[in-house]
Formats: structure tokens, sequence, C-alpha cells
């Protein structure tokens, strides 16, 4: 041991040139592997409606929140989640608001514009809309959940605003799409599709307006 | 019988064109639409797309608060256009390979600030916009047919040179080549999770949504039949095999073929056409360029000049 000390060692530049390349390499592929089997197996229970109790997995939750994976993640594309269309393929969803006896619904120049409002509407929706013989008045608890509302009534208000709608009071309905499926269709020979609405909400513009100047000053 | 020696050394060549111009076509495809999503009457108020963000890294909302604070009186968007003016004036340095590596990395920098600035509109081809734009930034993208090499070739070399040091454009491919892999065996394995996927209903329900590209009672026709279920298992099969069949010499091309192939019907029937073309440049890129002397762009006359020993990448 002490003949180990005692020896000089001689560290050369490509030595650590080859450490350097490893830890960097070693560390994003490790940033990409968490990432994807956090994504997975985070939408596999969100999807199942199950707590996370696996030890394994939130040791790889918790890594991947940590500030240096969560923001090298963001800057490299590494935080990505490959689950595209997985585990299941949303439906589609609307958004209609009614005041003065005007039907509205958020409408867009371009194809690319909508199509990134539907992607993220549908994610809005998905948490909002209540499980299967729930009542359609569910209790908002989460933060999350209050958010998505928020977020919402604010959609809401600012279609009317662009169409030049003044109203004291308007509903907001948000419909999903439902398809019947292919085993339905090929039993009934056809695929209407059913509108189910998920949430009727009665809002008032000042409530509202006052929500969004609350949220503004904090 | 798994390639690993890279025979086109000029594959990066296609990265430098394909990714900068991809995004400035990404960006500007939505440009009518920049009022609805930046803008105080966007759907979505900056200050309530704001809110929910997680604050790693500084936001454009936040700078902006901050230029408020500090007396500068203007509207919100502005500055994200401003924003977005720069990003594609950078892309735009980085497809004529002028100041490469910088215009790069800053592409990457502005490119994370207006997704951050819009990150409740993010999609898939965002996130592969951003691991493209990393990968450029660490590639000696100016090596062949750039402004750089224009302006002086030897300080533009010592410079690459002086990096690869560290890290080769053939580590880089390697890493991409992980990636890609990594990326399409998740996106397969979580769909056979999903039971729509293994009975094709995945398939029929993302024909029937709404896109605005085709006209879903074409397929109704069709639910007698076992398209749909054919077409679930192949997009599965094709993606969580990739890794083994993208990486065996023997089946590369098939697979590419049957990759690209995927990408394109997403093209043409659900519409997602930037996700597809940012993808097809991720596969070309990391497994059909590097591996034949056909997609060289090299003049024979140059191929001397450029491959002198000093820039030789090693394996």
């Amino acid at each position: 041991m002490y003949y180990l000390l005692s020896q000089k060692v001689k560290i050369s530049k490509r030595f650590l040139l080859r450490s350097a390349l490893f830890c960097f390499v070693g560390f994003h592929l490790t940033a990409i592997l968490l990432n994807s089997i956090g994504g997975t197996r985070g939408v596999h229970m969100r999807f199942y409606d199950l707590e996370e109790t696996n030890t394994a997995f939130k040791f790889i939750h918790k890594t991947n929140s940590l500030p240096l994976f969560n923001y090298y993640g963001q800057v490299t594309g590494t935080n990505c989640g490959f689950g595209f269309f997985a585990p299941n393929v949303r439906s589609n969803s609307v958004l209609l608001v009614q005041g003065c006896k005007n039907k509205m619904t958020p409408t867009f120049n371009t194809h690319e514009g909508a199509q990134r409002f539907s992607g993220f509407f549908g994610d809005l929706i998905n948490d909002l809309v209540p499980k299967e013989n729930q009542n359609l008045n569910i209790k908002i608890d989460s933060l999350n959940k209050k958010y998505n509302e928020l977020t919402l009534k604010n959609i809401a208000l600012n279609v009317m605003r662009q169409n030049k709608v003044n109203c004291d009071y308007f509903q907001v309905t948000y419909t999903v799409l439902n398809f019947p499926s292919m085993k339905e269709t090929r039993e009934t020979g056809s695929a209407a599709v059913n509108l189910l609405p998920a949430r009727i909400l009665l809002l008032s513009r000042k409530s509202v307006e006052e929500q969004e100047t609350q949220l503004k000053f904090n | 019988m798994f390639t690993t020696s890279i025979k086109n050394h000029t594959w990066h060549f296609f990265l430098r064109i394909m990714v900068p111009a991809l995004s400035i076509i990404h960006f500007l495809s939505f440009y009518a639409d920049y009022r609805l999503f930046f803008s105080e009457e966007a759907y979505i108020k900056p200050e309530i797309m704001d809110a929910s963000l997680d604050h790693t890294g500084v936001s454009a909302y936040a700078f902006y608060n901050y230029l408020i604070a500090h007396g500068y009186q203007f509207e919100y968007f502005l500055l994200v256009k401003t924003l977005i003016f720069v990003y594609i004036l950078f892309l735009v340095f980085l497809l004529f390979g002028l100041m490469t590596r910088l215009s790069a990395i800053i592409s990457v920098g502005l490119h994370f600030l207006v997704l951050q600035s819009m990150h409740n509109y993010v999609y898939g081809a965002d996130y592969f916009f951003t691991i493209l734009l990393f990968y450029c930034a660490l590639l000696p993208l100016n090596r062949y047919y750039s402004l750089d090499n224009l302006i002086s070739r030897k300080r533009t070399e010592r410079i690459n040179a002086f990096i690869e040091q560290f890290l080769s454009a053939t580590v880089v491919l390697r890493l991409m080549q992980a990636n890609i892999c990594i990326a399409y065996f998740f996106s397969g394995f979580d769909k056979v999770l999903g039971p729509t996927w293994r009975n094709g209903e995945a398939i029929w329900k993302a024909l029937h949504n709404f896109n605005g590209v085709v006209d879903y009672e074409k397929f109704d026709a069709m639910a007698s039949t076992h398209i749909f279920l054919i077409a679930a298992w192949a997009t599965f099969l094709l993606e969580m095999l990739y890794p083994i069949m993208a990486n065996f010499k023997y089946t590369r091309v098939f697979w590419l073929v049957g990759i690209i192939g995927m990408h394109i019907s997403i093209v043409v029937l659900l519409g997602l056409f930037h996700f597809s073309a940012i993808m097809i440049v991720f596969n070309l890129v990391t497994y059909i360029l590097p591996f034949s002397t056909a997609f060289s762009v090299l003049p024979k006359k140059a191929k001397k000049a450029y491959t002198m020993p000093a820039l030789q990448e090693s394996v």
C-alpha cells in the first residue's frame, strides 16, 4: 500500500480525455434510459390508475426529477418520453362555448396550429374527464386539476374575446368524440360518432377575469 | 455481422442541411397563429401558461418580467417573436455553416427558450428537434461545404481537431444510434402494454380521429378485415425490434424501409408532417448515410484535401 502511494502516478492527457468522454457518454445514455423507463412506467400506472409502490421505479422517478437530470434533459431532449400514441390512442375532444346565442370553438389559421392545440387540449381533457360511472360534478381536488380547470375557463373566455362576444355569463361544454369500436362497427355496419359531454360549466365572465388577474399578480 | 465501420465520413453534412431547414419550416408553419399562442390575446394567457412551468431554466416569460421590472416597456408577444426570429437566424447560419458550432449551441438554447414559452403545446416533433440540434452542436458540421471553411479552412479544422480529441464524430454517431434505438424500443414497448394496440383498435381509433387529412368514413368498410390488426402488430414489432434489426447489416435496409414507410403513412394518414420528416432524417443520418459511399458529398478531386491524417475520425 505504502509502495503504491509513494509512486508518482502519471495521468496522461489522453487518459483524462478518455475518462471525460466515458463520463459524458455514460451520463447521456443513463439520462435517456432512466427517462424512457420512468416515462413508460409512469404512463402505464396512470393509465391503469395505480399508485407506484415499487422501490426501484420510485428511485428512477426521483432521479429523473433531480435538477441536474431535469435541466440536462430539457436542453438535450433526453427527458422526452417515447410512448407516442401509447398505451392507448386518445379520443378527440371539442370545446364548445355558448354565450348570447352564439356557439363558438377555438379556431386556427394553420393546420400545425390546430394540431398543437388539439394535442394539448386532449391532455387537458384527459385529466378532467370523469372516469366511468363517476358524477359529472366531480370534485376538483388536486392542484393540477385546479390549474387545468382554470386553463379551460381561460381558453373559453378567450374564445369569446376572439369572437368579440361580450356576455356576462357563458356556458362551456367539452365533449369527447367517441367512435364505435371495430367490433361494434362490424356488427352494426356504421361508425357514427357519439358525442359524450364530459363536463358542462356555467361561468360568469367577471369571476374568470378575477381569477386571471389574481394569477397575474401572484 | 454487425457493421461497425463507417464508410462515408460526410454523413453529418446531411444533418447540417436537414435539421435547420426542417426546423425553420416547422416554426414558420404556424406563423399565422403566433398571436393565438404567444400574445396577451392567446387562448391561454402567457401568465397562466408560465404558472405550470417547473422553472428549471430561464423562461421567456420570466425574462420578460425581469425586463419590465427594469423599466423596459413592450409587449410579451414582441419578445417571443424576436426570440423566434433570432432562433431562425441562427438556424440559417447553421444551414450555411457560418460560425457553425456556435450557431448550433445558440440554436439549442433558443429552441429551449421558445419551447418553454409554449410548453403546453409542445409535441413529439419538438423533442426530436431538440435532440438533433443538441447532436448538431457536438458534431464538426462545418467540415464540408461551409462558409466557415470558405473563410478559413485551417482555423475551422484546428478548432474541430481540438474538440475531436475529446469527442469524435464517430462517438456522436454511436450516441445517436443508441438514442434512436432506445426511442423506438420504448415507443414499441409502450404500445404493447396497451390492449388496444394488441387487438388493432388503436390504429382504427387513430385513423378515426379528426385530423383534417383523411375522411375516416373511408375506413369503415375495412372494419371486417384484419388490416388494422396487422398494421398495429407491424408498427410495434418494427419499433421494438429496431435496435436489433437496424444494427444487423443483412436486415438493416429492409427495416429502415419499413420504418420510413411507417413514417410516410403517418404523414399521409395522420398529417404529422414535421414529426415524420425529422424521424426520417434521424433514421437516414444514423443508419443509412454513414454506411454507404454512394451518399458521400465529396467531389473526387477534393477527397485528398479533405482526408488529411489530422482530420480522420477514429472509430
